[in-house]
């Protein structure tokens, strides 16, 4: 038991890693899935097939080639070579973005037509038809949504630990080689994983009942 | 970019492609039922089963599938149990999936109506003829499309085994790119695997879901 | 107050409008003129393209052939043609809608849903929106909902602040569809009666209804359509109770019976 405690002190340093990680990739996957959104609600053709592909390329690969494409590939078309914590920001932040249009679109979807009509028929134009009407109403659906999607992103974000990003993963690994006492080194990862998500997870809860929306956790790989 | 060399490449993955196959094959035939199994406890009118559940299913999936994997191939040799990396990818993997899945598989059983259970058990039938003959067959109408979205997602999980040597594409792919040098294009086709697999996989989904509409006023 | 001759100018003009979806004709060449003041009730059975109709007039439905005017405005030259943003703006604030499943902004209180258009759309201040939101709320009596959500009133009392919110852009001609048949009897005649008013104090309204008995009274002219078509329309009276066309006779008989 006294291993536990201190393997979670050791493990506990690549905490801001996994944070630093997670938050700053699945905060670039906001901002990125609005655009993308946009391109996949378009009336043209041409976009909502870009928006499409994107979506359906960055989702039908898992992180791991895409962590070695950036990581690795990259620098041998001459680029110079990422930081394995830039790689895995960048990777996970446009793999969040298409995850994230997809709950957005979820948000909208959620949204009667009746509403984006009555704002048609009251003339408003479209800035204020989505600030006003359909982004509010968005929310809604989206928010329970896009907090599940940040806990599966949390535990997702494990996998930089192979290209060398010191996080939690990364560290227990260490401590398991020194140690060779894997039960107990990753039970504490395990445990420490589960603190960072509960308070998010039960924050997604509590929202989604104020809200009246369903909790649905549905991440990918 | 030398795409000549991609089929060369091609042909290199497939064994790799296979395993990946395999592996995702014993998962979820491992998975399945233990999800099955969760998912009718959860369901349990005992307080103590039900709970019991829910922590299970909790930390099935509480921790990333890194780390249970990880727990399962280096912690189970302290109970003097040692499995093989694929072995222990398969049953880390099952666990995590059924942990998932359960729920899928529990909204689905919970979505026939009570009356069919009554009118078993009006008509003298057993728990599990009932189980077996009246409520799973209903469910699995519902319960196909997320559970086979669930399998593409986890043939993309089966990727992690990379972490413990599973001899699967990411590691295929990994070992013939540290020989030849050609980062871009393995990694290239590798993924593309993934793609052609997961892409038709999830039009599947959606067609599945789709008819379902339909079908249901 | 209208005089005589204003009421016979053509202030409403539908010129062969025709959609279809899918190659399948709903509406089919309808032409109808509204002059200014007029209270026009269109009837017909469940799928005949009355609402089809409706939606053209102010463009949320695009008419595949045919033109419309408004007071004027024509939003596009040639059918088939995108609107201009700003042509199509100005359409809308002449005219205002009120739709069957009511369609109130649910996150926004009855009085926000009346001022978010006069604010947004028409740019008016957002003190003088209020004042003319609540005297709205007050004219079909609901001033004391003002600061109440939709889903803390009625549906008859959300069919009337639809109403208020149709109204605050003070349009030309206000389009009902359906307005109380999502509606129990004793809401809906909290709306007709709204609806009777704003008929007696002179607005253009277009209104597709099941409602005979608003038809007849309220009506200056009630028009039958049928598969996509205007089968017979005049006098109220006349086409209720004399029809002439044997679909528009089958057609009351049905409702009649009822
Ligand atoms: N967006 C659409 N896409 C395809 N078909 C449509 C669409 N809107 C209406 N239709 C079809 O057009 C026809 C006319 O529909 P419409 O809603 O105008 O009828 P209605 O007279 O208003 O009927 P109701 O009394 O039931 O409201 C129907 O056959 C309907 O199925
Ligand atoms: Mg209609």
């Amino acid at each position: 038991m006294t291993d536990f405690f201190h393997y979670l002190t050791v493990l506990s340093s690549g905490v801001r890693y996994t944070l630093e990680l997670t938050f700053a990739a699945v905060g670039l996957g906001l901002v990125l899935a609005i655009p993308v959104t946009a391109a996949r609600r378009s009336s043209s053709r041409a976009y909502r097939f870009l928006g499409t592909a994107f979506v359906e390329l960055l989702r039908a690969i898992p992180p791991l080639p895409w962590l070695f494409l950036v990581f690795f590939a990259l620098p041998t078309m001459g680029l110079t070579p990422l930081q394995p914590m830039t790689a895995g920001i960048l990777v996970f932040g446009i793999i969040s973005a298409a995850y994230l249009t997809e709950i957005y679109r979820a948000g909208f979807r959620a949204v009667p037509a009746g509403q984006a009509e009555a704002a048609a028929a009251l003339g408003l134009g479209p800035f204020h038809t989505y600030a006003r009407i359909l982004v509010p109403q968005a929310v809604k659906t989206a928010l329970p949504l896009a907090l599940a999607y940040f806990i599966g992103a949390l535990k997702d974000s494990a996998i930089v630990s192979v290209i060398g990003v010191q996080d939690i993963s990364a560290r227990a690994v260490a401590q398991n080689v020194a140690n060779s006492n894997g039960l107990i080194v990753f039970l504490a990862a395990a445990a420490i994983y589960l603190c960072l998500s509960l308070p998010v997870a039960l924050f997604g809860r509590w929202l989604s009942y104020r809200l009246g929306t369903q909790n649905a956790v549905r991440v990918g790989a | 970019m030398n795409i000549h060399a991609w089929p060369d490449y091609l042909s290199q993955l497939w064994p790799g492609l296979r395993t990946s196959f395999l592996l995702l094959v014993a998962l979820v035939a491992l998975g399945t039922p233990l999800s099955l199994l969760l998912a009718s406890t959860q369901r349990s009118h005992r307080k103590a089963v039900r709970w019991t559940t829910i922590g299970i299913v909790e930390f099935a999936r509480g921790m990333p599938s890194l780390v249970l994997l990880y727990l399962v191939y280096f912690g189970l040799p302290s109970f003097n149990l040692t499995l093989g990396a694929f072995t222990a990818a398969s049953v880390a993997l099952a666990i995590n999936y059924a942990g998932y899945t359960s729920d899928a598989i529990k909204s689905g059983l919970d979505a026939v109506p009570m009356g069919q259970v009554e009118a078993s058990e009006a008509l003298g039938l057993s728990r599990g003829v009932t189980m077996r003959r009246v409520i799973l067959p209903q469910a699995v109408r519902i319960i196909t499309p997320p559970m086979l979205s669930w399998i593409i997602v986890y043939f993309q999980t089966t990727s992690i085994a990379f972490a413990i040597s599973v001899p699967e594409l990411m590691s295929k792919a990994y070992s013939i790119a540290s020989v030849n040098f050609q980062y871009l294009g393995v990694f290239a086709v590798a993924g593309l695997l993934y793609a052609v697999v997961s892409i038709p996989g999830s039009q599947l989904v959606s067609a599945l879901e789709r008819r379902q509409q339909r079908g249901t006023p | 107050m209208e005089t005589a001759a204003n009421r016979a100018r053509p202030f409403l003009e539908a010129d062969k409008v025709s959609v279809a979806f899918h190659g399948k004709a709903a509406v089919d060449e309808i032409s109808l003129t509204v002059t200014a003041g007029e209270v026009v009730s269109i009837i017909g059975p469940s799928g005949s393209g009355k609402s089809t109709f409706l939606r053209c007039i102010n463009h949320l439905q695009v008419p595949t052939s045919g033109t419309i005017s408004v007071d004027g405005v024509s939003v596009v030259d040639r059918p088939g043609q995108h609107p201009k943003a700003k042509d199509l703006a100005r359409l809308r604030r002449k005219v205002g809608m009120v739709f069957q499943s009511f369609n109130l902004f649910p996150h926004l209180t009855a009085l926000e849903n009346v001022t978010l258009a006069q604010v947004h759309a028409m740019g008016r201040n957002k003190s003088d929106a209020e004042e003319r939101g609540r005297e709205l709320l007050a004219q079909v009596g609901l001033a004391d909902r003002a600061n109440h959500r939709p889903s803390q009133c009625s549906g008859g009392q959300q069919q009337r602040i639809a109403i208020a919110r149709a109204l605050a852009l003070d349009p030309k001609v206000v389009l009902f569809d359906e307005p109380t048949s999502a509606l129990d009897p004793e809401l809906g005649a909290d709306v007709l009666k709204v609806m009777r008013d704003l008929a007696n104090s002179g607005m253009t309204m277009i209104v597709v209804t099941h409602e005979m008995h608003f038809a007849e009274d309220v009506g200056d002219r009630v028009v039958f359509i049928a598969d996509g078509k205007v089968v017979e329309q005049g006098n109220p009276a006349e086409v209720l109770r004399h029809p002439q066309h044997e679909r528009t006779q089958r057609f009351l008989k049905a409702v009649l019976d009822r």
